[in-house]
């Protein structure tokens, strides 16, 4: 392979659209974590059922990409919070103990699976695809980039920026980060818990999902993939540090352009191995993440 | 009401009736193969117990530790692979394969536990989720471990042993299993499973090695898990890197929860609903997923004990009738 200068501004193109993927899609696992203190395992799941939903909406209802991406952000909105009080709020009364890690990862584990087996019933394991927005591939030189990733970067930007100024300067966003702070302080000056988890979960879903249909015009969707997505989800998140909104940011970019990396010069059948033994490198040499505040 | 309360057995002299109740079952068990002559039920049998052998190893691990983790099917299947190369590459006898196969696993398991027991909370049960997976994906590109196709043609355990010859083997593997179990856990090491389990930081003040006993506990159960995973492989004399695939460990998971995590003898009670209404109801077969989700929803919010402890009920029941009349008839009160 020789080794030049197109070469690595692809990789690094491609290393830095997937890492804001990363990001979008470890943002929603990151914030479940530092508030309601459980791991979401239905999180792959979440981010599959968006991708069946912009297919659906695109292909099977002929509705405008952009349109279905919007509307399965506010769908998977409501199944978050559908989820939370369905299913997470009657495991409160296990908080604070060692049951409660116990029931939350078996009941979203078994979200994530109903979704999957519900995917599979409906839909088939067939691989399906979207069209692109824009057919189209940009071309500097030697270099190409299509346009349909470059729309799905801008879109997941723009979110994750939503997603910053939401937390940082709106008076919900800031009740979340106490919530994650100090949950027993937040709640005696005022701040009302059952609110700031349904808010949680509804918009971690919203995250999850939108990652899913923004990836449905690049990648293949089947009712597995979730899980991969998932997997790559607690790598970033893990690597970032657990609970920490910036950190999740540039663990997103840094994982992507690792893969990306390990790509071309290993081997993608190997990228997940050496993904995995980076958050285990990370984890013994900072149990708390390379950004990380709040340890495990 | 406690999730995982500790099972009454393991801390007071266990009643008569539950003995009974065990020496019937484990006679049921041994007489079995001379009334079933259908070979596909002996087939069935066998990898009841095999599974019974995994879920049990899992789920001593959550119940007495309180670790929850998704790598047991993953020292199942180094426990296979491992098996099968020795006894494919040197042509040792299969015993020593098996042996070598759940000390492989065991091994295999310092890789995940010892990164990983250090830190605390919910971190154990995705690392190990990541962990299966590399080791998955090893399996499936090394040349060394057949890549995707597996290894196939491992002996059986002796020339002619039938399916009868294993069952028996099995068997006693699993009894030995259990009853190594309940000693360890009736042992001053299950006391400090249970002071870990219940709080750490007192458990540690009082001078017990949390990091070493939960390596050690982790280590074991890896052990019996890979153990099976031999006896699985010259079972079916060939294993393949599906073996890997986490639809699996979900089996495992649902039949330890469904059964109980409080005693030994839950796995296996849970593993015997969930393996043989898979195998006899084409039906759940087909949505068996959605209906796992359901029911292990359902459980974790209305019965998180599990089946057995139905079963305990039942036992201690009868145990306090049978007090009050051994009562009256001595002619003394006990309260």
């Amino acid at each position: 392979m020789i080794f030049n200068m197109t070469l690595l501004c692809e990789m690094v193109s491609i290393g830095i659209f997937t890492g804001a993927m990363y990001a979008l899609m470890a943002l929603g696992f990151s914030l479940i974590w530092g508030i309601l203190n459980l791991f979401n395992f239905g999180h792959g799941g979440l981010y599959m059922f968006g991708a069946y939903l912009t297919w659906v909406l695109v292909s099977q209802l002929g509705m405008n990409l952009i349109l279905s991406i919007f509307l399965t952000f506010i769908v998977m909105f409501l199944m978050g919070m559908f989820i939370e009080v369905l299913l997470i709020r009657p495991l409160g009364k296990y908080r604070g103990r060692d049951e409660w890690m116990m029931g939350t990862v078996v009941v979203t584990l078994m979200v994530a699976i109903f979704f999957e087996a519900g995917a599979l019933s409906i839909f088939g394991g067939n691989f399906k695809t979207l069209p692109s927005l824009i057919d189209k591939v940009l071309q500097i030189g030697s270099f190409r980039l299509s346009y349909q990733m470059i729309i799905s970067f801008a879109l997941a930007v723009f979110l994750i920026w939503v997603m910053w100024r939401f937390l940082k300067s709106t008076k919900s966003g800031l009740a979340m980060q106490a919530m994650s702070q100090e949950n027993e302080g937040a709640q005696m000056v005022g701040i009302n818990p059952s609110f700031i988890y349904i808010l949680t979960f509804g918009i971690s879903a919203a995250f999850a999902g939108t990652a899913g249909s923004l990836l449905a015009p690049i990648y293949n969707i089947y009712p597995g993939v979730g899980w991969q997505a998932f997997g790559k989800a607690f790598v970033v998140v893990m690597i970032g540090g657990l609970g920490s909104i910036s950190g999740t940011i540039y663990a997103g970019f840094l994982l992507g352009i690792i893969e990306s990396f390990s790509n071309i010069f290993i081997s993608v059948k190997w990228t997940p191995v050496i993904s995995f033994v980076f958050m285990i490198f990370v984890l013994l040499v900072r149990p708390k993440g390379l950004f990380g505040i709040k340890e495990g | 009401m406690k999730l995982f309360q500790l099972h009454p057995f393991l801390l007071h002299k266990s009643s008569s009736l539950r003995n009974v109740a065990i020496l019937f079952v484990a006679l049921m068990l041994g007489v079995l193969p001379l009334f079933i002559k259908d070979p596909h039920m002996m087939h069935l049998m066998i990898l009841w117990l095999v599974w019974s052998i995994v879920a049990t190893s899992w789920a001593v691990v959550l119940g007495f530790l309180g670790i929850f983790h998704f790598a047991q099917i993953a020292f199942f299947g180094v426990g296979a692979y491992a098996s099968a190369l020795l006894t494919m590459s040197t042509g040792v006898t299969p015993w020593l394969g098996i042996m070598f196969g759940g000390v492989a696993a065991a091994i295999i398991s310092l890789g995940l536990s010892l990164p990983a027991l250090r830190l605390r909370g919910p971190y154990i049960a995705v690392v190990s989720l990541g962990f299966s997976e590399c080791i998955r994906i090893s399996t499936s590109n090394l040349e060394i471990t057949g890549a995707e196709l597996g290894i196939w043609g491992t002996a059986p355990l002796w020339q002619g042993c039938g399916k009868t010859g294993f069952y028996y083997v099995i068997l006693g593997v699993f009894i030995i299993v259990l009853g190594f179990l309940y000693s360890l856990l009736t042992s001053k090491f299950g006391l400090a499973l249970r002071a870990i389990k219940q709080s750490q930081i007192s458990s540690d003040s009082i001078g017990i090695q949390i990091y070493k006993i939960k390596i050690s506990f982790f280590f074991l159960s890896a052990f019996f898990a890979g153990v099976s995973g031999g006896l699985y492989v010259h079972y079916m004399s060939g294993v393949s890197p599906e073996i890997y695939n986490i639809a699996h460990m979900i089996d495992v998971m649902v039949m330890g929860l469904v059964g109980g995590l409080n005693s030994v003898f839950g796995p296996m009670v849970g593993a015997a609903i969930v393996f043989f209404s898979l195998e006899n109801l084409r039906v759940i077969q087909d949505f068996r997923f959605m209906i796992y989700a359901l029911v292990m929803i359902l459980i974790m919010m209305f019965k998180p004990d599990g089946v057995y402890s139905l079963i305990d009920y039942f036992f201690k029941l009868a145990d306090q009738y049978s007090i009050k009349h051994l009562n009256k008839r001595v002619g003394t009160h006990t309260h």
